[in-house]
């Protein structure tokens, strides 16, 4: 255990892994992963052709298959069990009607299929879009970007701040709620993006985050969430942008182990963060930093705490094909919070990593990253290597 | 190189800008119609002229930034035509539909309309 660490104590509570042994595992969904990781490995597929039949459909939809494998030199009782999916496909459907918009992303996996958003949307203008259902709170500078689509980052790993509630992410990243997304120029050149959600944040349940199910029951408690992003573009519709982040969200914390832990069963997460993304004579950084302090005030000691987590990621690529990459993921403080402690033995408070994704094949990727982390319990290295590729 | 829409369509002119919107899948709206943009893949030429003067980056940086535009806001990639006389139709019968052609392939075409020459070789 880490010298200093306050609330390291915290019993190691029920992570991902366990919660899939309470999952029926879908014969139906091995299936599906397996003909549609088939398909991808076809490969190739260029992307289809309209021909004089065609009807003008409203209708798109993508596939993000991925497959990987990794190795990690931690022991298994100590190691992180925000392991991934060995086999994942992600999948995007979108339709539109005038003003009218819907949106569906659903993951398949072996153990689960779920929806990760499901949006319906109405264009208030060229340039605004206002959503209601269950979408990704647009804090996040990273998965804004990329949501689950795995090809479209250069990188395997997510940076440790930005994993998915149910990886043992101890942000809320899936909002139930309404959701505006704007856009506009700024200036002569530049533009500016805004957007602002509101809805029912995640539960702390069973060790975890746990935010509204599309598919599956929801044991309701859930409290109010509001989050959003604003950022500056020096050139409209270029690469390069810098915002700033905030986000409040009210967790009820239903986990009787984590209440105890907490001195209270209600933690009120306050963000406040920035990102940048650069892009220069052929390399490309990005970069962001979050504040979060956590209230826990419905005990009988009302207190707070904060910490700080940030990232640096930095690719080159030599070639059209071959892209190496690194990245660098501190903290600040997490040892003495005790909300990083209820994910002690999956957040990781510092890593490094270095990889090199090879575009083997239109629309496929090969990459291989190689990493060194500490969580608050453990330090370990691990390798990664996964193919990923986007249909049609 | 030459922005055509068809006869029919009540759009008599888009910035550069809003072109540029209109290829990566963002929406352009012209007399309350929601414009469509169709991707000629007719001529290689063709298509590095379009890459370099009207959404200036090479062809997977433009690839990837139209999935993560789809990815992100739920939009439209714009439809690929592999031929030309099954590009034009659709451009001609689609008030909403811009794309992009050789200047020689649309003169005669009265089904169609240029609203700016793109590129000059």
């Amino acid at each position: 255990m880490k010298k200093g660490t306050r609330y390291a104590g915290v019993p190691r509570l029920t992570g991902k892994r366990e919660m899939r042994n309470l999952l029926e595992v879908r014969p139906r969904a091995r299936l599906t992963v397996s003909i549609l990781l088939a398909v991808g490995l076809a490969g190739g597929a260029p992307p289809l052709l309209a021909d004089e039949n065609h009807n003008g459909s409203d209708s798109d939809w993508l596939l993000f298959p991925s497959f990987q494998v990794f190795r990690r030199s931690a022991a298994q009782d100590a190691a992180p069990q925000d392991d991934y999916e060995h086999g994942t496909v992600d999948v995007l459907f979108s339709h539109s009607a005038g003003p009218f918009r819907a949106l569906a992303e659903t993951e398949i996996a072996a153990s689960e299929v779920e929806i990760e958003r499901f949006q319906v949307g109405w264009e208030l203008g060229e340039n605004t879009l206002a959503w209601a259902g269950r979408f990704q709170q647009p804090s996040s500078a990273w998965n804004t970007e990329h949501h689950h689509g795995q090809y479209l980052q250069t990188a395997i790993a997510r940076p440790n701040i930005e994993l998915w509630e149910g990886e043992g992410g101890l942000m809320p990243q899936h909002v139930a709620g309404v959701l505006v997304d704007s856009h506009g120029s700024l200036g002569s050149d530049g533009g500016l993006t805004f957007a602002v959600g509101g809805g029912a944040a995640p539960i702390l349940r069973l060790g975890q985050l746990e935010p509204v199910y599309v598919l599956r029951g929801n044991n309701g408690g859930h409290r109010a969430s509001w989050s959003g992003r604003i950022a500056y573009q020096p050139e409209l519709l270029g690469d390069d942008s810098f915002g700033l982040l905030l986000a409040q969200h009210d967790v009820n914390v239903v986990d009787p182990a984590v209440a105890a832990a907490f001195g209270a069963n209600d933690v009120t997460l306050d963000v406040a963060g920035a990102f940048a993304k650069l892009v220069r004579d052929d390399w490309r950084v990005q970069a962001a930093f979050y504040h979060v302090g956590a209230r826990f005030a419905s005990g009988p000691r009302p207190r707070s705490e904060s910490f700080g987590d940030g990232y640096l990621q930095v690719e080159r690529p030599l070639s059209a094909r071959w892209t190496p990459y690194a990245r660098l993921e501190v903290s600040a403080n997490a040892a003495h919070s005790s909300y990083v402690a209820f994910q002690s033995h999956e957040f990781e408070t510092r890593r490094t990593l270095a990889g090199l994704r090879w575009d083997v094949w239109r629309n496929q990727a090969l990459t291989v990253e190689v990493g060194h982390a500490a969580t608050l319990v453990t330090r370990f290295s691990d390798v990664r290597l996964q193919w990923s590729c986007v249909l049609p | 190189m030459v922005l055509i829409v068809s006869a029919d369509s009540p759009v008599t002119h888009l910035d550069a800008i809003d072109v540029r919107k209109l290829f990566l899948g963002l929406s352009v709206i012209r007399n309350d119609l929601s414009l469509r943009a169709l991707d000629n893949r007719s001529d290689e030429k063709l298509r590095q002229a379009f890459l370099q003067n009207v959404v200036a980056m090479p062809e997977a940086a433009y690839e990837k930034r139209v999935l993560a535009i789809m990815l992100q806001q739920g939009a439209h990639r714009p439809q690929p035509f592999a031929t030309t006389p099954a590009l034009l139709a659709a451009v001609a019968a689609d008030p909403a539909a811009v794309s992009v052609a050789w200047s020689t392939d649309v003169a005669q075409d009265r089904r169609l309309r240029v609203l700016r020459v793109l590129w000059r070789e």
